[in-house]
């Protein structure tokens, strides 16, 4: 009775155990989700991207137009939120503290605005625009 | 409370988004001319007529090389600027792709306002 006893104690403190390393593990900025969107979008939360010094950043209206010096031509055209993304990309603001500036002054859920960020990074280094 | 208060006064999200100048109107799909580039009105590759864009997703009004265009555009195949082609699909305005000669009209599945062989 007592043997019986000890093996449901043990049953039950392993679950416990597996519930929350596994929630510690999986949940949002926990290990399992960085390396689910680095191994997606080949972009690290960590990484602090940096703009290529030959491109040139115009405003115009709400929207930021990317100018390459050595093309001598517009290359993009960013909406404000995708001109935010590529303001913070000065070589000190990380990947993650893009996502948690975004999320604390825009009405935006965190998976939705991880998703995008990335993208938008992963985008803009595709095209040489981007150092990580 | 504070972070209801946040969340009540936090902006409206917009999600970002990249146009592309470069190529203002589309990447050619042909293997030809994927590496290519061109500007709104202009063709790309020997297969696009002046005036026409390649690919998938041509404007109205270019010609796209072995894609699908919208109204008034052509699709593609050796034919020449006025020619119809001979078999494919097209939209209202449309010719399809294939051979032709010059002046001839399509023999494939033309909707209206497109010209059909035989």
């Amino acid at each position: 009775m007592d043997i019986q006893r000890r093996s449901l104690f043990k049953i039950a403190a392993g679950g416990a155990l597996l519930v929350t390393g596994g929630s510690f593990l999986a949940k949002e900025d926990g290990f399992l989700w960085n390396l689910w969107h680095h191994l997606r979008y080949r972009v690290s939360i960590n990484a602090a991207p940096a703009r290529n010094p030959d491109i040139i950043s115009k405003r115009q209206d709400q929207e930021t137009v990317l100018y390459s010096r050595s093309q001598q031509s517009d290359l993009l055209k960013l909406n404000p939120m995708a001109g935010r993304i590529w303001e913070m990309c000065d070589g000190s603001h990380r990947v993650g503290d893009m996502i948690r500036s975004i999320g604390n002054r825009f009405d935006v859920v965190t998976s939705e605005c991880t998703r995008d960020v990335l993208f938008t990074v992963a985008n803009l280094q595709q095209r040489g625009l981007l150092h990580l | 409370m504070e972070g209801d208060f946040k969340s009540r006064f936090k902006l409206p999200y917009e999600p970002p988004q990249i146009f592309d100048l470069w190529t203002s109107t589309a990447h050619a799909q042909n293997v030809a001319a994927a590496a290519s580039t061109c500007n709104t009105g202009s063709g790309v590759s020997t297969q696009c007529a002046t005036g026409g864009s390649p690919g998938q997703q041509c404007l109205s009004g270019g010609t796209a090389y072995g894609g699908n265009c919208q109204n008034g555009s052509v699709a593609t195949g050796v034919c020449g600027q006025g020619n119809s082609p001979k078999s494919g699909q097209c939209y209202s305005g449309g010719v399809p792709t294939g051979d032709c000669n010059g002046g001839s009209v399509a023999g494939g599945k033309c909707k209206k306002g497109s010209a059909v062989h035989g």
